[in-house]
């Protein structure tokens, strides 16, 4: 067991499918859209099990990387070095278990290109793995920056009608946040003489100063664009907008979650002091982004939109905690990352279910929804409560770890960030109420059909780890518990602090 | 020094192109269009020997002809690239010259002649040999050209290559006697002891009119003027020849001139470099976004590559050559690729392909086309994993170890900007849509060289990491220590 490369299989594994969908399409041209769906969903059924595997034989009292794959390539300017701490896993699993549900909810939605469809999507679950799995560098760079070919092709194919400028939008922005951290990536690789992490950590040592600093902004530049914090933002709802219901969910589920694992991985132990030097900064980014962005996606027509903002006020949670360098914040931010994870995905498949019956996103275009569809009311609230944060939810757990964690570190901006749930909770009861409830005003909406079978299983299981994970989060914060001390105890600040 | 004897030997590579095209010259004339197939199978068969000649003999460095010829691991690796290239640009103009009129056959006998003046540029080791190889590339790229005789842009695109060409040899000529006024003479190795004890003005003087006439056959900003318009009036086929060999045989003399006669002068002429890099970058990524002829913004994106490569020359350290020559090979084999994917398109639809537009809605009918396109322009782009990105990895590696952090970021920004009209092409084929596009299969031997260019840049990382390349790169940089 221990000496299969599982990491790598675990990565590789989507791509797989590519020749066989490829294969399936010369043998029966008829038929290929179907035998690409089923060797899609069956690729990522194999891949969630194999990060299930991972994690049955992963062990959690240690901080140190498991797993670890190292095969010396590219003459010494790259390392193909894999590894995972209880961070990666998390967000291994948050990728694996969604791709399978993002390619059930495409399953009869999509109909042009299918192929093209399912290879994007495993091509990109790949890459999301492999993003998480990297511990080099140069590795990790690769991974995080292809994400965008896929992610480019899956909004701009498959996506609404402004979807070639939300594609342009999302490839140019996040690739000139990029290379900024690219130079930063080449910089630390010749201070310290190799590209390999873990050998990094020890190694790289820079005293604060201007170049640190700089540095550290290489990386912001990198991690906030793809976060996003204010004001980095505004490629987000274009490209949630218009993107594909399952596009919309990998993207919030898992790729906005790279920037934060990237502050985790790199901004953090490798730039400790500059970290600090700015939390202020961040501080302030990130409570305009909770509020601000939180009063903006009140007055939203679109409900994608709306929930595209409330994406980038959470996302403020994340970034306050991970800078307040306390366990709590950290594992707060990691906790609410996951759990965003969850939650915007279930947000984005409800809109994809009403969408694809209405093919409207205009909140003034519902209204009463309750009464022809019950069940997907049920289903929408409990996610709606979930992302306001309401206590038994998973949502609660990460905003209140995260709270706590700054009322400790500075009390104001604590007050603030409080204040973001309450306006959280302002725009989601009101796009509830308004889609939801009310008279039904809209002719169309009389005629609209409850959840099928298909869409209940692609929302059943984020209900029930929404509402798990509420009651007892015990399981993740047990993950994620040792490598978050071992990297608040690796952040060691020469500024007296 | 060797004798006469063994200076032929030496030099028997080039005597045998030079027979090869002669003698193929003389069948042609006489059999005209019943010959063409003959001769481009003997002139393939001949590049393609001769390319791994190079591959397997090569010299530590050994000079032939009283030192006018010079043969060492650079040039060795130079010719290697340069006469396989060419073997595939003979390959990828088959079809294409299958239906032109009875002057086809000339068209690989002017690839042969203009490769082996590429071959003795590569080797030259003074200033007189260099001129003369340079004239002896030059000529036949102005005929191909007008190759297309009957289209009024291929005949402009000729004559303006021609008087600009003229004019920058003169340049070059006109540096190169400078150069010998104030050293004495024309030999490389000789005139870098000499320069200390010179005239340093006037051998800066004399060094930048020697850069401005190579700069112009690699068309860096300031003299890339004629690339856009000669690239847009040549067949396709030709300005896949354009775009690819003439500028590896260019960048390498280049790296012979700055290294080695001017070893002393690297404070004079990196900022020149600089300038000349960082401008072509900027240029070719900016003007690039307006053009709609797919040519032209080729001559752009080529315009900006040229900059990434030189880049890497403006750090004054020899084991940064390594980077261009890196650079350069990725851009050449995405360049091939390219045109591969291209020419097949042109051959097999009756319609000109002339603008990106005309590429639209590809990706319905022809996947295994668009997607081979679409990963050159990603490539270009330089997103990883595919090799644009290692391109230019390598590029700032240098760049950053040398310090020029600002210069290298500047150089990233311009090429997020670059990326914008790289993606564009993706836009055209896949997000428009166009009902019925004609389905294309490939042809045999474009289909191969797809491929292979194909699994180059995708699998960079495998290619460098398991075939020999990255060995003979490093070598043929230490050519010059």
């Amino acid at each position: 067991m221990i000496d299969l490369p599982l990491l790598s299989i675990l990565t590789f594994l989507p791509l797989i499918g590519l020749p066989f969908i490829i294969v399936g399409k010369i043998i029966n041209a008829e038929n290929y859209q179907n035998i690409s769906k089923y060797i899609a969903l069956f690729v990522s059924l194999i891949t969630f099990l194999i990060s299930l595997l991972i994690l049955y034989n992963f062990n959690i009292n240690t901080s140190d990387f498991q797993y670890n794959e190292r095969i010396p390539i590219m003459n010494g300017l790259m390392t193909y070095r894999m590894g995972i701490d209880g961070i990666s896993i998390l967000f291994i699993l948050l990728s694996t278990f969604l791709t399978p549900i993002c390619i059930i909810a495409s399953w009869n939605i999509i109909s042009d290109r299918v192929d093209y469809y399912m290879c994007s999507f495993l091509v990109l679950e790949t890459l999301m793995i492999g993003t998480f799995c990297a511990l080099d560098i140069v590795l990790f760079y690769l991974f995080f920056e292809s994400v965008l070919i896929p992610m480019f092709v899956i909004i701009g194919v498959w996506g609404g009608e402004r979807r070639v400028y939300s594609a342009f939008k999302f490839f140019l922005y996040t690739l000139l946040g990029s290379v900024l951290m690219l130079v930063a990536i080449i910089y630390i690789v010749l201070a310290s003489g190799t590209t390999e992490l873990p050998i990094i950590y020890d190694v790289f040592n820079i005293n604060h100063g201007i170049i640190q600093n700089l540095l550290w902004l290489a990386f912001f530049a990198s991690f906030a664009v793809k976060m996003p914090m204010w004001p980095f933002h505004t490629w987000l709802p274009d490209a949630h907008v218009e993107a594909p219901t399952a596009g919309s969910v990998i993207l919030a589920a898992i790729l906005l979650k790279m920037g934060g694992y990237g502050f985790l991985r790199f901004s953090l132990p490798l730039l400790p002091d500059s970290s600090f030097y700015f939390s202020d900064f961040i501080f302030i980014l990130s409570v305009i982004a909770i509020i601000y962005t939180s009063i903006v996606a009140y007055v939203q027509e679109d409900i994608k939109k709306l929930i595209a903002y409330s994406s980038v006020a959470h996302m403020g949670f994340v970034t306050m905690g991970i800078f307040t360098f306390n366990i709590n914040g950290i594992q707060g931010g990691i906790f609410q990352m996951f759990s965003h994870g969850l939650i915007s995905g279930a947000l984005f498949l409800s809109v994809g279910v009403i969408y694809n019956r209405m093919h409207t996103r205009k909140i003034a275009d519902y209204g009463g929804v309750v009464s022809v569809m019950p069940k997907f009311a049920l289903f929408l609230m409990v996610f709606t409560l979930a992302n306001i944060g309401l206590p038994g939810t998973s949502g609660f757990v990460g905003e209140f770890l995260t709270i706590m964690a700054i009322f400790s570190f500075n009390k104001i901006f604590a007050f603030f960030a409080a204040s973001g749930v309450i306006l959280s909770a302002v725009y989601g009861l009101w796009l509830y109420r308004k889609v939801i409830f009310e008279k039904i005003t809209n002719d169309a909406v009389k005629s609209l059909k409850d959840l099928t079978l298909g869409e209940k299983v692609t929302l059943i299981p984020l209900l029930i780890l929404i509402i798990l994970f509420g009651i007892y989060p015990a399981p993740i914060l047990d993950l994620i518990s040792v490598s978050s001390i071992g990297l608040v105890e690796s952040i060691n600040l020469s500024g007296g602090n | 020094m060797v004798d006469l004897f063994e200076s032929l030997i030496i030099i028997a590579p080039e005597l045998i192109l030079a027979i090869t095209a002669m003698s193929l010259l003389m069948i042609g004339s006489f059999y005209q269009k019943k010959s063409i197939n003959l001769i481009n199978t003997l002139s393939f068969l001949t590049l393609l020997i001769l390319s791994f000649n190079e591959l397997i003999f090569n010299n530590i460095q050994i000079f032939a002809f009283n030192g006018f010829f010079i043969e060492d691991k650079l040039s060795s690796f130079a010719k290697f690239i340069i006469f396989l290239t060419s073997a595939l640009s003979i390959i990828m103009s088959a079809n294409w010259l299958r239906n032109y009129d009875k002057t086809a056959f000339e068209f690989p006998i002017l690839i042969l002649f203009s490769t082996l003046g590429m071959a003795l540029m590569v080797s030259a080791n003074d200033l007189v040999s260099l001129y003369l190889a340079i004239e002896l590339q030059s000529l036949p790229l102005y005929v191909l050209a007008t190759f297309n005789r009957n289209d009024s842009f291929s005949s402009e695109s000729g004559v303006k290559y021609f008087i600009l060409g003229a004019l920058s040899s003169g340049l070059l000529l006109y540096g190169s006697s400078l150069i010998y006024g104030f050293t004495g003479t024309i030999f490389l190795n000789e005139i870098s002891q000499l320069t200390l004890s010179s005239n340093q003005l006037g051998i800066t003087f004399g060094l930048a009119f020697l850069l401005a006439g190579i700069v112009f056959k690699i068309s860096a900003v300031p003299f890339h003027m004629w690339a856009p318009d000669v690239y847009q009036g040549a067949a396709t086929p030709v300005t896949s020849f354009f775009a690819s060999v003439p500028k590896m045989a260019a960048i390498i003399i280049l790296i012979r001139i700055l290294y080695v006669p001017f070893d002393n002068f690297i404070s004079s002429w990196s900022q020149i470099i600089i300038f000349v890099s960082f401008s072509s970058i900027l240029l070719g990524s900016v003007v690039a976004i307006w053009q709609k002829n797919i040519k032209r913004l080729i001559a752009y994106s080529s315009i900006a590559h040229m900059g990434f490569a030189t880049l890497a020359l403006s750090t004054g350290n020899k084991s940064d050559i390594e980077s261009i020559l890196v650079y350069m090979i990725i851009y050449i084999v995405a360049n091939i690729g390219f045109f591969s994917c291209l020419i097949n398109i042109q051959n097999k639809t009756e319609k000109n392909i002339n603008n990106i537009s005309d590429l639209a809605g590809l990706s319905v009918n022809n996947p295994s086309l668009a997607i081979s396109i679409a990963l050159y322009m990603f490539s270009f782009a330089g997103i990883p994993p595919l090799a644009g990105f290692f391109a230019k990895y390598y590029v700032f590696i240098s760049l950053i170890n040398e310090g020029l952090i600002f210069l290298a970021t500047f150089a990233l920004i311009a090429s997020v900007i670059g990326a914008f009209y790289y993606i564009r092409f993706v836009k055209v084929m896949f997000f428009d849509e166009v009902a019925n596009t004609k389905k294309i299969t490939f042809s045999r031997s474009l289909g191969l060289i797809n491929s292979i260019c194909f699994i180059f840049i995708l699998g960079f990382i495998f290619v460098q990491s398991v075939t020999p390349l990255a060995n003979m790169i490093s070598n043929a940089t230490l050519a010059l220590n």
